[in-house]
This record gives structure tokens, C-alpha cells and sequence, in this order.
């Protein structure tokens, strides 16, 4: 299976060698910060949280979207969602591998990481972090694996796949709801501790899961070949859009409630979000690109077109990765206004954060090709 | 009787919550909280054994006087760090009007630390149980474990834990050889002087205080010292809203 990922046209050699050379970007900027600590981040007292941290929200809610496909794909039987299975599988295990990778990145004392899974402190929601991804790393894997490997051979996949994805259920929505737990106990820190955040996470990771395997699925399509079925990407498309909804009320309902309530604790944290802080334009590029992309992904005719759908996914990935995760996390600790200005992404944070993007771009690329072939060997027999 | 005084204690000690409450509701005004009730505070079972406390007798603590910091921070290896963002601070000195609230009628300057809470939130957020409570209620932090992941300094909501993002030993000029000293990527606060007190010591930013202005006792034992001052006097807590039952307390 592995060679069908070494083998490839021209274009795929160089955008892996292209992704290839940002993750060594990521693994130079990785050294320095193992010599040199944080001095080298845009991190300190008015940050106590930068770039690494915020990608963790997002992530373990792509991680838990993963199962919006995978679990009918694999437990329903001539599901719609069938073909897009072994992506969404891959889709979590990358997400997980990820946010492992980044939590790494995040710690001062990174020799003593195995302390998180030796000296747990069951009481804190952030104990259950690592156990719980590499739990939903290892089951999703082999998940992704054992599926392509029976396409490939042409055969049904193994049953116990259906066991594998049962225990995946639990510790897939459980990510999302730890890392808003992990948030809540942050007291006085209003854009945390509403209880719709967890909520608000598993939706907006579903809509920018099915925008993701939206670009996945269609990209595959136009250069690998692989084939998900038309009506699979517009259904995949409808689910993104709903989901969008779903986020978006949310996120109104929670600011509704603070400013009908005056709470002014709420509409504080709300004024820094998307009024007096340096991430306002950035909050409000989110919001508008999201209700956009959303709204424009409601059209069936849009739905229909691949090229479409698979922009507006990503806009709609994009717009999600902004609000529940980078603003989230950079706005949501700031005491007041006057911290806001304490932080700005060094370069080599930069690069480390662009290094853990570029290798899990490469990992999916690797899994989709390797997918894809599965799938046109099995067409030629 | 014993029974009687740890409530009077708790009735007393209950004010700051009170005080706090009422100050966010702008409902109580000065003379108005001595009559209200403390059913809230009450409700929560009175407790037995060691609990350190301190008291600061704010009116005693003269402007620009930072003795209790220096010795602080001499005795327990503080790094002297001056810029804003890299800064490590176990006891330092803020407006009093924004460390206690609107109840507090001075701006002038009063020493803050480490509250040591009986509901600490930074103990909450630490995944490998790297800062956690001691039964004699101090909340003191394991350096040898801890990640460095932050939840504890972004989880304080006084801002009392600092973290070493350098090398500490690098900006400390004059080293005690009596504590240790920490190592990059660690958190460090106050420790009540855990490491005084099991020499039957004192804390250091008490002994330091030529004015007499802070006290340090069992708040369970009605007896103390401080708990005879919690009793006669109206004391504040930082932000006691919050739910995290500080055992630090201000005469105003
Ligand atoms: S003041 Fe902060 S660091 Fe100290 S015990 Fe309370 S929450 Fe923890
Ligand atoms: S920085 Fe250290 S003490 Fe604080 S939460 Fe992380 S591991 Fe615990
Ligand atoms: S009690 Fe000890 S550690 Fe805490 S501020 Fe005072 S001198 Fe420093």
C-alpha cells in the first residue's frame, strides 16, 4: 500500500517536496525553541497563550467531525457516505496527531511530557487531553487502514471496524467538550465559560470537517482520480451548510444573551472580541466569511458545482479556524484592552506552527493518494 | 464555644464576600453590610485543622515602602527580571482600588501575593497535579513536575502565578543558597514559605514588615492571632465573587 504513495506524477513530487520543505521549516524552528525556550515566541505575561495553543479548540473539533462521516459511512448500511469513510477517518487521525504535536509545541518542560499521561490529575478537564487523542488517533488509523485495505483487495471491510468505530463515538465528542472544559475553568474569563461553547465547537467542527473533505474529495477527483459520487459531495456540501447554521445561531444566541441580559462581564469580553482589540478585523472577517460561505452553500445549484462547493468549504474551514480557534483562544484570555497589544506571533513560532500544518498536509495528501489508488485498482480488476 | 467562634469567625470572614457582592450589585454602601445576613457563607461546613492565612493591615503599610517584596524575593531566588512581559513576581505592590474593588476607599498602594484559596482555580486547570493544595492550605507547586503548560497562570484570576519564560539563574545577582532556584519553563508564586515554616519560622515578608503590618496564622484556630484580628476588624478578599475562598485578607 505504501508504494502507491511514493509513486506519482510530476506535480505531486513537487508539492510534496514543497510541503517537505516547510515541515523542515517547523522542525529548525523546533530545535530553537528546545535550546532557547519561549524567548523566541511572541509569548509572555500579557500572552500567556499564543499560535500553538489556539489551534487546539479547532482541532479537536475537526477531530470529533470526523465521526459525522465516518460513523454512518461505516455503520449504516449503502450509506450515502460510504465512499468518503476512509477520508474521514484519516481526516480525525490527522486532526489528532496534530493537536498532540501542538500541545508538545506548547509546553515549557517538554522532556517531561510523559508526565501528562503518568502523573494525571483526573479532577483537571486537561488530564484527559492526551490519553483521550492518542486513544482517538490509534483507533481512527486503523480505521482509515483496515477500509483501503479492503477496497483495495475488493472486499468487504473486516467487521470489527464496527467495534473500532463504536469506541471511537465516546472519545471523539468527549475532545471537544474536554477542550471547552479545559477553557471553562479559566474563571472570569467570559468568551470560556459559556456553556454552549462545547456545543458551539462540535457544530463548527462539523461544518468545517465537511469543508475540508470537500476540497479533499474534489481535489482527489480532479488529479488522483478518485471518485466520491456526485450526489456524495452535495449532501457532504448540505451538511457543512447546516452545520454553519447551527454555529452561527449559536454563537448569536450566546452574544444575544449577553447583551439582552447586560451582562457586562459578557458584553466586555464580547467588546474585546470584535470591538477595541487588535483581533476585531480578524473576528469580523471570520463572522462575515462564515455566514457568507454558509449562505452560499444553502444554494443547491452552488452545492452542484465541485469547484464551487469545494471553495466555499474552505472558506467556510477557514472562517471556523478563525473564530473557534485562533480568536477564541488570543481574545478570549485578554484581561483587558490594554493586554491586547502584548502579542504578535514571532518567526520562528511561525514557522513551527506552519511546519505542523505542512507535515499534516502531507500526511493527507499521502493517505488520499494512496485512497485513491485503492480505489482504481479495485475499478481494474 | 469553640463552635460559636468559628462561626462568629466565618460570619466575619464572609464580610468580603459579602462586601464583594454587594459592591458589584451597588446595593450596599459602607455602613450597610454589618447588618446583612452571611447564609451564603454560612452554608459552607466549618473546617478543622490547619488553614494559613494572612492579614495585611493596610492602613499600616506606608507608600513606597517594599521591604516584605525585597526580602521576598531575595529569600526564595526570585529572578529580577524589568521587562513587563517576561516579569516573575511571588509579592508585589498594586492600587488598591483594583486589587480589592470599588468597597476599598484607597488607591493607594497594597501588597498582594499569592491567596493560597481553598477552591484554587489554577489547581483545577493543572493536568499533572503539578500545583495542588496542601492540607495546611497552602497551595504550592511541584517544579520538578510541572509541563509548563500555563493552564494554572491563565487559570489564577488574581494573575499570581508567574512563569520563567528565560533562564532564572541568569538574572539572579545575589543567590540564596537556602532555596532553590527554578529552571526555565517552569511556574513559580509564593509559597507561604512552606520552606520557613517547617523550621518554625515565620514568613519572610511578615518578619521583614518594620511596621508590624502583616499577620500569618491558622485561620481554623479561633485562638490566633489573625483570627482575633479577622473577628474585630472589617476585612476585604480579592475578588471573593469568584467562589475560590481566599485566605488572604485586607484592613482597609
Ligand atoms: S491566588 Fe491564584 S495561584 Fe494562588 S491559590 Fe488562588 S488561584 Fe491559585
Ligand atoms: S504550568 Fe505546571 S503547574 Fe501550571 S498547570 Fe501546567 S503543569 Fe501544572
Ligand atoms: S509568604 Fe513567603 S513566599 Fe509568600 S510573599 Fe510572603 S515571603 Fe514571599
Amino acid at each position: 500500500m505504501i508504494e502507491q504513495a511514493l509513486k506519482g506524477r510530476r506535480n505531486y513530487r513537487i508539492w510534496s517536496l514543497a510541503l517537505l520543505v516547510v515541515a523542515a521549516g517547523g522542525v529548525y524552528a523546533s530545535a530553537l525553541q528546545s535550546a532557547d525556550g519561549f524567548v523566541h515566541t511572541g509569548m509572555g505575561n500579557n500572552a500567556i497563550w499564543g499560535l500553538y495553543h489556539a489551534q487546539l479548540p479547532f482541532l479537536a473539533s475537526i477531530a470529533a467531525a470526523s465521526l459525522a462521516i465516518l460513523v454512518p459511512g461505516t455503520l449504516q448500511k449503502h450509506s450515502f457516505l460510504a465512499s468518503l469513510a476512509p477520508l474521514a477517518a484519516f481526516l480525525g487521525a490527522t486532526a489528532s496527531a496534530m493537536s498532540l504535536f501542538f500541545i508538545a509545541a506548547d509546553l515549557g518542560m517538554q522532556r517531561r511530557i510523559l508526565t501528562l499521561l503518568l502523573n494525571p490529575s483526573p479532577g483537571a478537564p486537561a488530564s484527559w487531553q492526551v490519553p483521550l487523542l492518542l486513544l482517538f488517533l490509534a483507533l481512527t488509523l486503523t480505521v482509515g487502514w483496515a477500509q483501503v485495505g479492503a477496497m483495495r483487495k475488493g472486499v468487504k471491510p473486516p467487521v470489527w471496524i464496527r467495534s473500532a468505530v463504536m469506541v471511537a463515538i465516546p472519545a471523539g465528542i468527549a475532545l471537544p467538550v474536554i477542550s471547552a472544559f479545559t477553557l471553562a475553568v479559566v474563571p472570569g474569563s467570559e468568551l470560556w465559560t459559556s456553556a454552549l461553547l462545547a456545543p458551539r465547537l462540535m457544530a463548527s467542527g462539523v461544518a468545517a470537517g465537511a469543508g475540508i473533505m470537500l476540497l479533499m474529495a474534489v481535489t482527489a477527483e480532479q488529479l488522483a482520480g478518485f471518485k466520491a459520487g456526485e450526489e456524495t459531495l452535495e449532501r457532504l456540501a448540505a451538511v457543512g451548510a447546516w452545520a454553519g447554521l447551527v454555529f452561527l445561531a449559536l454563537t448569536g444566541l450566546d452574544a444575544a444573551t449577553a447583551m439582552l441580559g447586560n451582562m457586562t462581564a459578557d458584553t466586555a469580553a464580547l467588546a474585546l472580541l470584535y470591538g477595541n482589540s487588535p483581533f476585531a478585523v480578524v473576528s469580523w472577517f471570520a463572522l462575515f466569511s462564515g455566514t457568507l460561505s454558509t449562505g452560499l452553500l444553502l444554494v443547491p445549484s452552488l452545492r452542484r458545482s465541485f469547484i464551487a462547493a469545494a471553495s466555499l468549504g474552505s472558506l467556510l474551514a477557514l472562517s471556523v479556524w478563525l473564530q473557534s480557534g485562533l480568536t477564541l483562544i488570543l481574545a478570549g484570555q485578554l484581561k483587558d484592552a490594554s493586554a491586547a497589544a502584548g502579542y504578535a506571533p514571532a518567526v520562528p513560532e511561525l514557522l513551527l506552527t506552519a511546519g505542523i500544518w505542512a507535515g499534516a498536509v502531507l500526511l493527507m495528501t499521502v493517505l488520499l493518494k494512496i485512497t485513491a489508488s485503492a480505489q482504481l485498482e479495485r475499478e481494474g480488476l | 464555644m469553640m463552635k460559636n467562634d468559628r462561626r462568629e469567625f466565618i460570619r466575619k470572614a464572609g464580610m468580603g464576600l459579602l462586601a464583594g457582592m454587594g459592591a458589584a450589585s451597588g446595593l450596599l454602601t459602607g455602613g450597610g453590610f454589618e447588618r446583612t445576613t452571611s447564609a451564603a457563607w454560612a452554608a459552607v461546613p466549618g473546617e478543622e485543622g490547619l488553614r494559613w492565612g494572612m492579614l495585611f493591615d493596610t492602613r499600616r503599610c506606608p507608600e513606597g515602602c517594599t521591604l516584605c517584596i525585597e526580602s521576598c524575593h531575595h529569600t526564595h531566588n526570585v529572578p529580577d527580571i524589568a521587562s513587563l512581559e517576561g516579569k516573575i513576581e511571588w509579592m508585589h505592590k498594586e492600587n488598591g482600588r483594583e486589587l480589592l474593588g470599588s468597597l476599598c476607599a484607597s488607591t493607594a498602594a497594597v501588597p498582594a501575593l499569592c491567596n493560597h484559596c481553598a477552591e484554587p482555580s489554577c489547581a483545577r486547570a493543572c493536568p499533572t497535579g503539578s500545583i495542588f493544595r496542601r492540607t495546611d492550605g497552602i497551595v504550592a507547586i511541584d517544579y520538578h513536575r510541572c509541563v509548563g503548560c500555563r493552564s494554572c497562570m491563565q487559570s489564577c484570576p488574581y494573575g499570581e502565578v508567574s512563569f520563567n519564560w528565560s533562564d532564572p539563574r541568569a538574572a539572579l545577582k545575589n543567590p540564596t543558597v537556602e532555596y532553590p532556584t527554578r529552571q526555565r519553563g517552569v511556574v513559580e508564586k509564593c509559597n507561604f514559605c512552606s520552606d520557613r515554616l517547617v523550621r518554625g519560622k515565620k514568613p519572610s515578608c511578615v518578619e521583614a514588615c518594620p511596621e508590624g503590618a502583616i499577620s500569618f496564622g491558622n485561620l481554623n484556630d479561633p485562638s490566633s492571632e489573625i483570627r482575633r484580628l479577622l473577628e474585630s476588624s472589617e476585612t476585604l478578599q480579592r475578588k471573593p465573587e469568584l467562589g475560590t475562598r481566599p485566605s488572604v485578607f485586607y484592613i482597609i
